[in-house]
């Protein structure tokens, strides 16, 4: 519990100091949209792991490709 | 606050929106005859008095210029007395009317008469718009008006009483010249103008303020600094619109280039060999009337570590003290939140016998290491700040309470451990040893931060902390310049004069980046090398 | 223009430098030391040459593409739309793994020698924060920093070596090639592999240097430091705790600066000696996650890559906790890592001998 109000306080900074950039932004519809893919997909990230689960971790999608192809080897 | 913000922006658009539209709208050259002092005494009188509100400085001298009128005004304090009753004397003659008696038969204009009288001695301006006679009362002259006459004569009698030149009194040395800038710009300009004795010294004035009206001149050596500098300070000084310049902070805090940082980008001084030492390097000086402290741009960080008895001394003990100075502000930096990392985290740093016996002090004290330190540190910048704005007298006093009752008495009632205070005073010691007050300052503000992150995370803390610090002072620029030049970017040929100082013979050259045209300060020959 | 700045070819070799040693210097000894055994040095310096060759050749890339950032490289030889995808695989599936890899190692490390019960959460929070604040002030600012941080690293590693020079054993080095060549040149592979082959990522700093033509000498120079720093660390490591030492222990570096003994007085300074790996992992992971972002924002077409900066930081810290489940899933994964590493850092080697074969003038 205790971890993700922390989470939460972190994407909290993040959008706080990007506060001002956004302004900037208001012309470029896309760049924004980028911004808050990224930042959107990372805060569930964070706030799936910070709820007590277990997150899969990348490598094992590279070693189920590569497997295969080093076994060649 | 939203609410706030918005309201000023509304005040400042309105204000805008009337200085873009002054009310009078006018063609430059004519002026409207209400502002063209007129021909009747009483009136021209009338309205200066309302203008200034009746002050009771001012004063208006009744007298009888043979037949006609005469008031004289000025403000009382500006003006140099002896001027003024020397010009009473002066018309008060008997010879006076004789002499001059075919002026008051045959009605010669008073003004010619006038500056023909006092040409010699003094400048003599005529005038004739109500705006000029108030602006040349202000400025401390006195302004002669006669009646049916509708010019004005402005007497040039300033003088007013100044600080002499004193001794320095923050920037001291053992060796070397102990004059100090005054409160008064032309005695500052004169001082520098005594030292560099070329016609190359250019002085550019410019009046800041729009009540205040205060002077503010630019000062460089011209085929020496960069034009592009100069051009910078004169676009950022001319952009300033604020009603009243008091002290060259004023000015600083304009004309740095990042507003956020705890760290100067402007050098401060009061002594005209630095300044003069910095014109002969490329930089600017900006003189400011009413302090005593002239600017200098740009200003590296290595700037502050040099001070003007490193030239005075030989090069190898300036080296010395230079390399002295940058391990006391480490020290004074880091100290206590190295001594708070060590204790908390790793005490397995430290040799077993001073473990030991540090951890015997620290037994009966009741706080966490950063506890122990913040009180300290804390008392210790109340004590400071104290010691400065008390009277000389109490001052002492200070010193006492601080070094026997807070340090002796707290480690014996075992609050604070004695290793603690033997951090905090070595700590604020190093601090005053830098020459610049205002680097000093910087570091008293990041101590406490650094203590913080190594309270929480030990040397680990320490190493971001420095990290973020040095990634801050690398992205800092002073009128373009790299704050951190030359150590980042790394500039061999300046290294000579930086952290430590080379030979006389060997400071070939102006530092690079600042000075690009005229390069070469020295001629060496293999003779007097 | 997504980069303002320009650093100089001066600035471009300390950078490389360092990054070179980056987190290499803690680890690389018992790496070097499983297989070469005593013959670390030479599986180094084989290392190195074959090091130097890859360097060269991302060199000639970005020569034969007139000095352009990796993805316009890559939009050049595959079209706008599958060259924006190969760049975006390149950078999230290459760089970002990298990139969690560096941040993970500087926790793992904190948590097993320095500070056993801070999280490694705050640990990693504290550092990515400095990280991204570095990147967040560009280009120039976080190389001149750099820059100053050199002095450091120089004088710090002077001490190490003169104060272990009392306890090194020339004995240790002996027999030479005891095994035969096999095992040397297998470990120098590892050592291609790490830290030659992520070298790649200064594709994407070159076009910011203000020579770019003299950046060859610079890059070759900056990669030979770094290497020849390596490798003097890791044959000390063998000359004075020894090979089986080396290879046993996961941080040898660490352990050899907790060697250090002077008359009982000057010892115990390991903690200062991290300081140096400190700074070389700073400086990977700021070069590292600046081309991340400046990656990310060119194939986004995005105005200011310091726009992304704190979302990608995000991702880094999310992935970065979760990218090992236990240690010995690292061991285990290490394998298929370079074989993954190799993919991609050969990668634009390929590319520029495709576009060479073709030679279609660029």
């Amino acid at each position: 519990m205790v971890y993700t109000i922390i989470s939460l306080l972190i994407i909290g900074s993040i959008l706080l100091i990007d506060k001002r950039k956004f302004k900037k932004y208001k012309q470029s519809r896309k760049d924004i949209w980028v911004y808050f893919g990224i930042l959107g997909f990372g805060s569930c990230l964070l706030l799936y792991h910070s709820s007590g689960r277990t997150l899969p971790t990348p490598l094992i999608w590279i070693e189920a490709s590569l497997k295969p192809i080093i076994s060649i080897f | 606050m939203v609410f706030k913000k918005r309201a000023l922006k509304k005040l400042l658009k309105d204000k805008n929106e009337a200085d873009a539209h002054p009310q009078h709208e006018n063609p430059k050259n004519e002026v409207p005859p209400e502002d063209v002092l007129s021909t009747e005494l009483d009136q021209n009188v009338q309205y200066i008095r309302q203008t200034f509100g009746n002050s009771s400085d001012l004063s208006f001298s009744d007298f009888e210029l043979g037949h006609k009128k005469a008031v004289l005004v000025y403000l009382n304090g500006l003006v140099d007395k002896m001027i003024i009753s020397h010009f009473f004397e002066n018309i008060s003659r008997p010879e006076f009317l004789i002499e001059h008696s075919e002026f008051l038969t045959e009605k010669v204009e008073a003004s010619d008469f006038m500056k023909q009288f006092f040409a010699p001695a003094n400048k003599v301006n005529e005038i004739q718009l109500y705006k000029e006679v108030v602006t040349a009362i202000l400025a401390g002259n006195a302004v002669l008006l006669v009646d049916s006459i509708s010019h004005a004569l402005v007497i040039n009698a300033k003088g007013w009483r100044d600080r002499d030149v004193s001794e320095s009194a923050t920037e001291n040395v053992v060796r070397g010249p102990k004059e100090a800038f005054t409160e008064n710009i032309q005695t500052n300009t004169a001082l520098v103008r005594r030292k560099i004795k070329d016609p190359r010294l250019w002085l550019e004035k410019k009046e800041i303020g729009n009540i205040t009206q205060t002077s503010v001149s630019v000062m460089y050596i011209h085929s020496i600094a960069n034009d592009k500098i100069v051009k910078e300070v004169h676009e950022r000084l001319d952009k300033i619109d604020i009603d009243g310049i008091l002290e060259s902070n004023y000015i600083e805090e304009f004309i740095q280039d990042e507003v956020y940082t705890p760290f100067p980008t402007v050098f401060n001084t009061e002594r005209p060999d630095v300044v003069a030492a910095a014109l002969l390097e490329g930089r600017i000086a900006i003189f400011i009337d009413g302090t005593p402290f002239v600017l200098l741009v740009p200003a590296l960080f290595t700037h502050f570590f040099q001070a003007a008895e490193d030239y005075y001394q030989r090069w190898d003990i300036s080296t010395l003290l230079r390399l002295l100075r940058v391990t006391a502000y480490f020290i004074s930096l880091l100290g206590p939140s190295a001594y708070i990392a060590v204790i908390n985290f790793h005490q397995e740093m430290l040799p077993t016998p001073l473990l030991i016996s540090l951890a015997a002090q620290r037994e009966g004290v009741p706080f966490p290491a950063l506890i122990e330190a913040l009180i300290m540190e804390v008392t210790l910048e109340i004590l400071r700040e104290a010691g400065l704005r008390l009277p000389k007298a109490i001052g002492q006093t200070v010193s006492i309470v601080g070094a026997l009752v807070i340090g002796q008495a707290a480690v014996e009632a075992g609050i604070i451990s004695a290793a603690m205070v033997i951090v905090v005073s070595i700590t604020a010691i190093s601090n005053f040893i830098l020459p610049a007050y205002n680097m000093g300052i910087a570091v008293r503000i990041l101590r406490f931060l650094f203590m913080f992150l190594a309270g929480s995370f030990g040397l680990y803390g320490i190493a971001a902390g420095i990290f973020a610090l040095a990634l801050h002072l690398c992205s800092l620029r002073s009128f373009g310049i790299p704050y951190m030049e030359p150590l980042a970017p790394y500039i061999a040929s300046d290294m000579k004069d930086t952290l430590w100082r080379k030979p006389r013979w060997k400071l070939v050259t102006r530092p690079r980046l600042i000075n690009q045209t005229n390069i070469v300060r020295e001629n060496v020959t293999p003779k007097n090398k | 223009m997504l980069e303002n700045g320009r650093i100089s070819v001066r600035q471009f070799t300390v950078l490389v430098a360092l990054y070179t040693v980056g987190t290499a210097i803690l680890i690389i000894p018992s790496v070097l030391a499983a297989k070469a055994m005593q013959d670390i040095w030479i599986a180094g310096l084989i290392g190195l040459g074959a090091g130097l060759v890859l360097v060269f050749f991302y060199w000639k890339i970005a020569e034969r593409f007139q000095y352009m950032n990796l993805v316009e490289i890559l939009e050049k030889c595959f079209g706008k739309w599958i060259g924006k995808a190969v760049a975006f695989s390149y950078f999230v599936f290459y760089l970002f793994i990298l990139s969690t890899f560096v941040l993970r190692d500087i926790g793992d490390f904190m948590l097993t020698v320095m500070m056993v019960e801070t999280p490694i959460e705050a640990i990693h929070i504290i550092f990515l924060a400095v990280v991204l604040y570095g990147v967040k002030l560009g280009l120039e600012t976080f190389t001149r920093t750099t820059e100053l941080f050199l002095p450091w690293i120089v004088i710090l590693f002077v001490v190490l070596f003169i104060t272990l020079l009392p306890q090194i054993e020339f004995t240790n080095i002996l027999p030479v090639m005891e095994n035969g060549i096999q095992p040397v040149l297998r470990s120098s592979l590892s050592f291609i592999v790490f830290p030659f082959l992520e070298l790649v990522v200064f594709l994407m700093i070159i076009p910011y240097v203000n020579e770019p033509k003299k950046t060859k000498k610079a890059f070759l120079f900056g990669t030979a430091l770094g290497g020849g720093l390596l490798i003097l660390i890791a044959t000390l490591s063998i000359l004075v705790i020894g090979v089986n030492e080396t290879a046993r222990s996961i941080y040898p570096t660490y352990d050899l600066s907790k060697t250090i003994n002077i008359r009982e007085f000057f010892q115990r300074v390991e903690a200062f000696m991290a300081l140096i790996w400190f700074i070389t992992v700073f400086v990977k992971l700021v070069v590292l996650t600046y081309a991340l972002c400046l990656g990310l924002a060119s194939v986004f077409n995005v105005q200011d890559y310091k726009l992304l900066t704190l979302p990608i930081g995000l991702m880094l810290y999310v992935v970065s906790l979760v990218i090992f489940p236990s240690s010995t899933y690292l061991i285990e994964f290490t394998p298929i890592y370079d074989f993954y590493a190799v993919i991609w850092g050969l990668m634009p080697v390929f590319i520029w001998l495709v576009s060479l074969v073709r030679g279609k003038p660029v």
